[in-house]
Order: structure tokens, then C-alpha cells, then sequence
């Protein structure tokens, strides 16, 4: 048998059924069933541990055992496609679109993972034009939800509390300060100029339509000033063409 | 044979790996410690906390990284993107050499996160011995390959686990981070003589030396870096020195992790069978 293939037999034998373990030795102790189900039993304990670990709070909203249903349904459909363990609930909240709750839920922690470890740039400094292009720190992330499932996974309302309640839609900021991941209530005007301001439009352009007060204007600048949350946009790679080379 | 080509001319002792518990004990006590061994890809991201903690580590303590999904057995391509990040990281702790797993764990773009035996075949050496190469060519670093723990044999092998590990570094020019506990483990799991194994490894390729414990079950013995090394391991590692001479040994340590100050003291119990200068 050639490396690949036997590669790709085992590896499917692992992720999903056990069709023959023929190409594996048995030894005195152990069938070849047998041998190959350690490697089995140590992909999905590790796996459904990673994703255990990444979503405490859909696992609060959905128990252990319907978790661990979730979690194998979820790495059948969509197994990992990154090096690292980092990625393996990217496509979660995906997977979950149906289950608005628990879409929220997977949505929130999946941004969490994103603003955990993303770049962090320079805030803008004091003197900006109303025309010049602006951006939000790398790490923040914009989330229109249906539900307060920040209060769920920060444990301040119960996973029965949330369930109870009727769909009211919040807007969320996850964001960075000095290492730690906090969640930010935005109001939906501040809401709807920091989306504006993520696709690298100026201030002029994200005020356009907004319709807010003076004072709330400037009590959210005040507020992202304070947290760094404006930086200019990432610089444009000058092409080898325009370079004229 | 303290120093050479394939741990960049370096002698660095006895080191612990660097794990999430212990960092507010390292970064406060600031104890004395050799090096710490990284794994890579916890740091391979853009930015937060990880590469601010590892800022603060390459500051005060020499790093070496250590890999966990290379995969240079896997018949797939090496993962561009895996590369490129890996050689940002390298850029940054200026580890003088790299090491990863001789296994195999992903097909056609999909990861196992584990490690996975290979099976011992010419054919597959040699596309192992290919990406050691191709990866040493781009990241610019000394590549050493770790013999793993494994729990299944495969028909179609050629030969012995340590004639595969002979015929891979020798084709790929590569170093050996010989795992004294794996041995020990596949000798148990598979019913071979451990000094037999550790007689046939290159010692003059042997860049790194890795010790920890392990679970026993029953009918098999797991890698589980969660205990103490065992004095049958420890056998092991004297014998290793006496054919390396004083080698760059770590310790791991990655489940129930105890105190820093336990998993350091058990890591210079090593210094035992190291010769003074």
C-alpha cells in the first residue's frame, strides 16, 4: 500500500467509521481494532476538548452531552483545515445558523478567539481630517446579536434566564485592553459609524445617515479615544507595476 | 558531543518547557533556567498576550521552538501558510534550531492534530527526508526530527522504527531530537529492546534530548507528559549521554502540571548523568 493511500484510509478511519483495520499490525495485547481505536479515541477527546475549551458558554446553553453531540456533528461536517487548534471552531458559528441562540453564542466566541490574539496598530493620534480614511484596531470585533449571551458567558445570567427570554437585539464590541478581551454594549448609532468606520471609510462618510445627538457624538469619540479603538488603515502595498519597474 | 551543526553550535543544558501556568511564576520570580522550549504554534498569530508574554521571555531567557504539526510524514504538500508564519516566529526568538515530529497527521489539507505513526517504508522516507529539506531551505534554520510515542505498527513496513529514523536524517542531512520516553513507550507498546533502538540512533546527529512520563493502562503505555520521569527513562538517558556526550535535554510536562518549581527540579535531575566540564 502506498503512503498516501494509507494515509487517507487511516485518517478516515480515525475521523469517521472503522471499515478494516487490516493494514495494522495486531500484537499479543491489543487487535488491530484495537490499536487503531487509541488513535481514534485520542483525536476526538482531544478535539472535542479544544472546542470544550474555546465555547464555555455554548456549553453552559447546551449541556454536556448535547455539547459533545454538537461537537461530533460539527468536526464531521467540517474538520479542521488549519495547522493549529486556534481555528477549529471557525466554522461554528456556521454550522449553527439555525439555532439563533446558539449562533450568537458561537458567534461571540469565536470573536473572543479572534480579538484574543490579533494585531494590535499604532491609535490614531490627536489631528485627523473629517475626508481622511479611517480604521478600528484590528482586534475589535462587531457583533449584532439576538440575544445577551455576553451575559451568559460572562455568568451574570443563566443559560434558563436567556433561553426564556424573546430575541431583542443587542450590538457588541469585542476588544483588547492590555492582553485581556472585554465585551463593550454599543449603542446602535455608535454601532452603525464604528461598521462604517471597519470598512476603511472616513469619519465625514460614516456620519452620513446616522442620525445622533452632538453630545452622543462626542461622548463615543471621547470613548474610543480613550480606548484606542481609531488607527489609520493598513498601508497599501505599492505594486512592482506602479513602482514602475 | 555538546555542540553541533544540527542545534547551531550551541550548548544549552537542561531546560523546561514553557507552559500557560507557570508564566506569572517566571515572570515575576524570574528564576534561573537554561531555556525554555516553545511550543510553535501557540505563538504563530499576529498579536495580544502570546507574543507579548514571549517578548518578555526572550528578554531574559534563551528560547528554542518546538513543533507539533509539521508534519513532514504526511504524503501532503508542506502547508505555505504554516511556513510562513513559522518563519516569523523563527525571525523573532532566533532559535537556533527547529525541531518537529517525525510523524504524519494530515491528508489532503486536513489536520488529525495529532501525531500519527509512519509507516517504516523507503518510499515513505524519502518523501519525509524531501519536506525536512524544502522546510530547512525556507525557514533558514537547523530542522531536527523527533521520534514519537506510537501504538500501531503497520504491515507494509520495511523496516525497524530506528533504520526508518536512520534513513530519513541521513537523506535529509537533519538533526535528531531523540525522545528518551517515546522509546521507551513504543519498546513497551511494541516489544522491542529500547538500548537496542538507542545503539542503532546517529549520535552525531543528535541536536536534542527530550525526557517525561507517561501513563500506563493495562494493555498499552500512553505519551501523556502528565508524571514524573521513570527510572527505567532515566536508564535510558544515561545511556544516551554516555554515547551523545552532554546534549540539550528538556523535560515536558503538559497535563496536571504541577508547581514550576516541580517540573524545573525534576528537569535537573538530567544534570545527574551530564558530565561536568
Amino acid at each position: 500500500m502506498k503512503l498516501a493511500e494509507l494515509q487517507r484510509r487511516m485518517f478516515a478511519e480515525i475521523t469517521n467509521t472503522v471499515i478494516s483495520a487490516d493494514y495494522i499490525k495486531p500484537n499479543a495485547r491489543l487487535t488491530a481494532r484495537e490499536r487503531l481505536d487509541i488513535y481514534r479515541d485520542q483525536y476526538w477527546s482531544r478535539l472535542i476538548d479544544s472546542l470544550r475549551d474555546d465555547f464555555p458558554g455554548l456549553l453552559l446553553l447546551l449541556g454536556e452531552r448535547a455539547f459533545q453531540k454538537l461537537a461530533i456533528e460539527y468536526l464531521t461536517a467540517c474538520p479542521s483545515k488549519s495547522f493549529t487548534l486556534r481555528d477549529l471552531g471557525q466554522h461554528l458559528p456556521a454550522h449553527l445558523q439555525n439555532q439563533p441562540l446558539e449562533h450568537d453564542m458561537a458567534r461571540l466566541e469565536w470573536a473572543h478567539i479572534e480579538t484574543y490574539d490579533a494585531l494590535e496598530s499604532e491609535p490614531l493620534s490627536a489631528t485627523f481630517t473629517p475626508d481622511q480614511a479611517l480604521a478600528l484596531q484590528p482586534h475589535i470585533r462587531l457583533l449584532e446579536l439576538q440575544y445577551p449571551v455576553d451575559d451568559v458567558r460572562l455568568k451574570t445570567l443563566s443559560a434558563r434566564a436567556v433561553k426564556a427570554r424573546r430575541p431583542a437585539t443587542i450590538h457588541l464590541a469585542t476588544h483588547r485592553v492590555e492582553g485581556d478581551v472585554f465585551y463593550r454594549r454599543l449603542e446602535p448609532g455608535e454601532f452603525a459609524i464604528l461598521q462604517k468606520l471597519s470598512t476603511g471609510k472616513s469619519l465625514a462618510k460614516a456620519l452620513r445617515g446616522i442620525i445622533a445627538n452632538p453630545e452622543d457624538l462626542q461622548r463615543w469619540f471621547a470613548t474610543w479615544a480613550q480606548l484606542g479603538w481609531l488607527c489609520h488603515p493598513p498601508a497599501k502595498r505599492t505594486s512592482a507595476r506602479s513602482r514602475g519597474q | 558531543m555538546p555542540a553541533n551543526r544540527f542545534n547551531g553550535f550551541t550548548d544549552y543544558g537542561v531546560g523546561v518547557g514553557l507552559r500557560i501556568p507557570h508564566y506569572d511564576h517566571i515572570l515575576n520570580r524570574q528564576p534561573v533556567v537554561e531555556w525554555f522550549e516553545i511550543i510553535s504554534e501557540n505563538f504563530m498569530v499576529d498579536g495580544g498576550r502570546p507574543l507579548a508574554i514571549l517578548d518578555q521571555i526572550l528578554e531574559r531567557y534563551r528560547v528554542v521552538q518546538h513543533g507539533v504539526s509539521m508534519y513532514f510524514g504526511s504524503a501532503d504538500k508542506l502547508n505555505r501558510e504554516h511556513l510562513r508564519r513559522l518563519k516569523t516566529l523563527v525571525r523573532r526568538t532566533k532559535t537556533p534550531w527547529l525541531s518537529d515530529h517525525l510523524c504524519w497527521g494530515s491528508v489532503d489539507g486536513r489536520y488529525s492534530h495529532d501525531l500519527l505513526p509512519m509507516p517504516y517504508t523507503f518510499e515513505a522516507a524519502k518523501v519525509t527526508a524531501r519536506k525536512i529539506r524544502e522546510a530547512r531551505d525556507f525557514l533558514e534554520v537547523p530542522i531536527v526530527v523527533e521520534n514519537v510515542s506510537s501504538y500501531a505498527e503497520f504491515h507494509v513496513s520495511e523496516m525497524t522504527e530506528w533504520a526508518f529514523l536512520n534513513e530519513v536524517v541521513e537523506r535529509a542531512d537533519c538533526g535528531i531530537l531523540l525522545d528518551v520516553n517515546n522509546i521507551y513507550v513504543s519498546s513497551r507498546n511494541h516489544g522491542f529492546d529500547p538500548y537496542e533502538y538507542l545503539n542503532a540512533v546517529p549520535a552525531d546527529r543528535v541536536a536534542q534530548i527530550h525526557i517525561a512520563g507517561h501513563s500506563t493502562y493495562e494493555k498499552y503505555i500512553l505519551d501523556t507528559h502528565d508524571h514524573p520521569v521513570i527510572d527505567p527513562v532515566w536508564a535510558l538517558y544515561e545511556k544516551a549521554i554516555a554515547r551523545t556526550g552532554n546534549t540539550a535535554t528538556l523535560l515536558e510536562w503538559d497535563q496536571h502540571i504541577p508547581s514550576f518549581d516541580e517540573v524545573h527540579n525534576e528537569a535537573l535531575k538530567a544534570k545527574r548523568y551530564l558530565v561536568s566540564a
